[in-house]
């Protein structure tokens, strides 16, 4: 340590010693002594020129298991680390608000050897890490762990999601958690208007029409374990792996572990579409907060669709307009844009920004601007910019194991070929300054946008002329 | 250069120690080959090649945060980050985050800490020429286009933070309550770096010239780069861009602080409108390099093993997590729960209280182990995300003064010793030296929590 003066006294005296702390100071860093420029030249005026981003995709390797299941391998070996996933082919969009969450967890903690507590004690001894997400359409579960620890930790996790039954001791626990996110989504003014965004841009029978944690419910054990029994089986799993393993071994490893699974002869229900929706604003009261919370959002199209390379680079400008409007302009903590890519039906891209509740009128105003210098078309170059910003950024999907595992369980659930990346990036390649204005007025239609304020009932009241200025309606709901 | 180290099943080791301490040990390798020189101004480089991905992390940290903030203005380095954005003698103004979008850029943002205010982004490897004069020409001219309508305007950017981060954030105030508490009057821990409108009202132009001539010199800063690039090259660029760059033009006195053992306070109590109570045990513990430093964090850590264990099982509490913040003038341990609805916060403090005397009077720690194998999982992982590392080398070099600290850190827990960890129960962790911070859950109160007389 560089520190000038760090000391501790440890006085240890035997068995049952102790560290004894005495009065010690501890300093800054010290600074180097006799310094000075090391060059009299200042520093170029123009940034310099670099040259064009090398854009390479890995290769991917599909495999299958003789019961049909899709395997998705992208093995490198720079770190000796392994991410993988079972991906199931059924999520929030195929069970009641709240119960694909409880679920997952439900039944991927414990083994038929091993408690909930036992195996995340097994997994936390060989320093590996459990991750799981739930979907509209899939849930994932998986572990991160060191490539010598691949073999019995790919069992193990198995193993949790095979088995038939579900513990007692695993549905409080899953629930508990559960309810945990359900009361912090419940207390964030962002979750809130999520939330509320959702339930305006989807009809309410809709299965996109709540959050993907849903609701608080508290589901039996054997409802559970019915879930398990649709969803666990060769029709609706698919494993996905990235890291430092040889793919002909992992498939043989995965053969005995998942290759008798039995095939189902059920067959997912289609996303249904999405009825126009009128614009709205809807305004939720929520006493005592300093900000107001506005949220903006839109729908637009599935994974795959002809015009998501162009809504993407559709994307960074509107994010960029965003910024400067709302944070420079208005002083917006933040104004974010999501892009969703694991949908079989159009997903919600949103605009947000926490305000002060004084700059909250000219900030609406602002947005509304922004998406009317969209839709009139952006400038050819400042296009050009954002296509270039897109491409190079790409090969971040594949950057590291956990991001490459990612993209591997976005391929699997929407069912989508190991060729799409490569399909993507050209598509992204194509983008011009016509298509972005073209899907801007189709998907940024004002008659379509929907918009969510969350703040406390003076700083709401205030915007009412706003919002009337330009929505078809104002709903006011009550806090949750 | 690859070191090896040992993985077990149940253990971990490294070839030097002893075959039994790994049983079916297996041997994995991370790489640790950053190297480190100066600029004659003083700026210190860390240059870590990794060619898995076309990208690299650039991070430059200057060492100084808010323990350096003036009293009468706490949160004025966090002001000083913001107004870094705003625009340089060749950058127009606020044109430095849409730069860096147009270069690629991704996790492009700065922090202010405790300890250090760091400015970092990750750029496709095409772009790290651009990258570097950005932050070179940042580092040299910012301060002098800094004007009175960029300060008005951070200040309320500053502000609406606060209150997203702060006032409008579930126990938003705990945080800041605890630093009060924690460490005595004067001590440059016991605020926050965020700020408040109160104390960031009066900043001047001046102020901020005072800070920079201070605090902002090369001398002050370290640059790290981690990713896809020729060190070779990279050098030759740094010393073009950063050459030039001026040391700081005050040094600040030497300044020393008592180490705090024990909280100066030893309980309080905040209300909150939050649906259920929460508690939290905080001690001040040795800082990184100081006797007891790995000891009070595997202690720490398996102390809030074995109290979330019984506590879940016992229903005092719906989750409990335990949490170790390394510091220049002190670390910060904290073991913090929220409690089951209807628990008593007195029978969790005790349950805490238990643990900690039972572990101090245990004749072995049966987890030690698995905390190992938790940290080299964790290390491990870290090495992938060119961000994280980045800005973990820079922690191994303020703090040890090696940027390939790594591997001697897993060295330092894989040698640990049960009777070394259960004496920091009895020291170090002691429950006599910590803060107790009970938050009850009332309707009435703040949703970020006010301090109860």
């Amino acid at each position: 340590m560089r520190s000038a003066v760090v000391s501790f006294v440890l006085l240890a005296v035997g068995c049952g010693a102790s560290f004894q702390v005495a009065p010690v100071v501890v300093a800054d860093r010290p600074r180097p002594a006799a310094v000075a420029p090391t060059t009299g030249a200042p520093i170029p005026t123009v940034m310099p020129t670099g040259s064009a981003p090398i854009v390479t995709l890995p290769e991917i390797v599909e495999k299958r298991l003789s019961n049909g299941i899709r395997v998705l391998l992208l093995p490198r070996h720079e770190y000796p680390i392994v991410d993988f996933s079972f991906v199931m082919l059924r999520g929030a969009a195929d069970a009641p608000p709240g119960f694909a969450n409880v679920w997952l967890e439900a039944a991927t903690t414990s083994t038929p050897d091993l408690s909930p507590v036992a195996m995340f004690t097994w997994l936390r001894a060989r320093g590996a890490v459990a991750h799981r997400s739930t979907g509209y359409e899939y849930c994932s579960f998986g572990v991160k762990v060191v490539t010598p620890l691949l073999r019995q930790t790919l069992d193990v996790a198995a193993q949790a999601l095979l088995s038939a039954s579900i513990p007692d001791t695993a549905v409080p626990r899953a629930t508990r958690h559960h309810s945990a996110s359900v009361i912090s989504a419940r207390n964030a003014p962002d979750s809130i208007a999520y939330a509320a965004l959702v339930a305006a841009l989807y009809p309410a029978d809709h299965v996109y029409s709540h959050t993907v944690v849903g609701e608080d419910i508290h589901p039996s054990r054997s409802e559970l374990e019915a879930f398990s029994r649709r969803t666990i089986d060769a029709s609706h799993l698919a494993f996905v792996a990235a890291g430092d393993f040889d793919p002909e071994s992992l498939t043989e490893r995965l053969e005995a572990t998942l290759g008798k699974l039995p095939r189902a002869e059920s067959k997912r229900a289609e996303i249904p579409s999405v009825p126009a929706r009128k614009r709205r604003a809807i305004v939720i009261t929520r006493g005592r907060d300093p900000q107001v919370q506005v949220t903006l959002g839109f729908l637009a199209p599935p994974a795959a669709d002809a015009d998501r390379a162009a809504l993407h680079v559709t994307s960074l400008a509107l994010n960029d307009v965003t910024r400067r409007a709302l944070r420079l302009v208005d002083g917006a903590t933040y104004g974010t844009f999501l892009f969703e890519s694991t949908r079989s039906g159009p997903a919600p891209i949103l605009i947000r920004a926490a305000l002060e509740p004084e700059r909250a009128p000219q900030a609406l105003d602002d947005l509304w601007h922004t998406v009317d210098q969209l839709r009139a078309g952006p400038p050819s170059d400042e296009v050009a910019r954002l296509r270039d910003r897109a491409i190079a950024l790409f090969p971040a999907r594949f950057g590291d194991v956990s991001s490459a595992r990612v993209s591997l369980e976005g391929l699997a659930a929407m069912a989508l070929p190991t060729t799409e990346p490569a399909a993507e990036l050209e598509a992204l390649r194509k983008v011009g300054p016509e298509d972005v204005k073209r899907v801007a007025e189709k998907y940024m239609n004002e008659d379509s946008l929907q918009l969510v304020v969350v703040g406390e009932p003076r700083a709401t009241a205030s915007l009412e002329s706003h919002l009337e200025y330009r929505a078809a309606s104002s709903v006011t709901a009550p806090p949750r | 250069m690859g070191l090896k180290i040992a993985w077990g099943a149940v253990a971990l080791s490294f070839a030097a120690c002893e075959p039994a301490r790994s049983p079916g040990g297996v041997r994995i390798s991370i790489p640790s080959n950053a190297t480190k020189f100066s600029l004659s101004n003083g700026l210190e480089v860390v240059l870590n090649e990794d060619h898995r991905a076309p990208f690299v992390a650039l991070n430059l940290r200057y060492h100084v945060g808010g323990k350096d903030d003036p009293v009468e203005h706490a949160g004025l380095a966090h002001l000083y980050e913001h107004l870094m954005f705003c625009g340089s003698a060749h950058v127009a103004r606020d044109d430095f985050l849409p730069t860096l979008d147009r270069l690629g850029a991704r996790a492009h943002n700065g922090t202010t800490t405790r300890d250090y205010t760091e400015y970092f982004e990750t750029v496709p490897a095409n772009a790290l020429d651009e990258a570097l004069w950005l932050e070179a020409d940042r580092m040299q001219t910012a301060v002098d286009h800094f004007d009175e309508a960029t300060l008005a305007r951070e200040k309320q950017i500053v502000d609406n933070e606060e209150k997203l981060k702060v006032e409008n954030s579930a126990l938003g105030n705990v945080s800041t309550f605890i630093a009060a508490a924690l460490y005595p009057p004067g001590h440059p821990y016991r605020h926050l770096p965020m700020g408040t409108p109160e104390t960031l009202r009066g900043v001047t132009l001046e102020d901020l010239h005072a800070f920079h001539d201070r605090y902002y010199g090369a001398d002050n800063a370290t640059l790290v780069l981690v990713g896809d690039f020729d060190s070779g090259v990279a050098r030759r660029l740094i010393e073009s861009y950063f050459g030039p760059a001026a040391p700081s033009k005050a040094p600040p006195p030497a300044r020393r602080v008592a180490a705090v053992t024990a909280s100066a306070t030893k309980r309080i109590r905040v209300n909150a409108a939050v649906p259920y109570g929460a508690v939290r045990v905080t001690w001040p513990l040795p800082v990184p390099g100081q006797p007891g430093f790995y000891e009070s964090w595997a202690g720490l850590t398996l102390a809030g093993w074995t109290v979330d264990s019984r506590a879940v099982e016992r229903k005092l509490a719906e989750s409990v997590s335990a949490s170790f913040a390394p510091g220049r003038l002190s670390t910060t341990g904290e073991i913090r729960a929220v409690l089951a609805p209807g628990a008593s916060a007195d029978a969790f403090v005790e349950l805490v209280s238990d643990v900690i005397h039972a572990l101090s009077n245990a004749t072995r720690l049966t987890y030690l182990p698995d905390l190992r194998s938790s940290v080299i999982g964790a290390d491990v992982f870290l090495q992938e995300d060119l961000y994280a590392r980045a800005s973990r080398t820079q922690f191994y070099d303020e703090a040890y003064g090696d940027p390939n600290h790594v591997m001697p850190e897993l060295r330092a827990l894989d040698a640990l010793e049960s009777s070394r960890v259960i004496d920091a129960y009895g020291s170090l962790l002691a429950m006599d030296r910590a803060l107790v911070t009970v938050v009850v859950a009332d309707p009435q109160a703040p949703l970020a929590g006010a301090e109860a007389p």
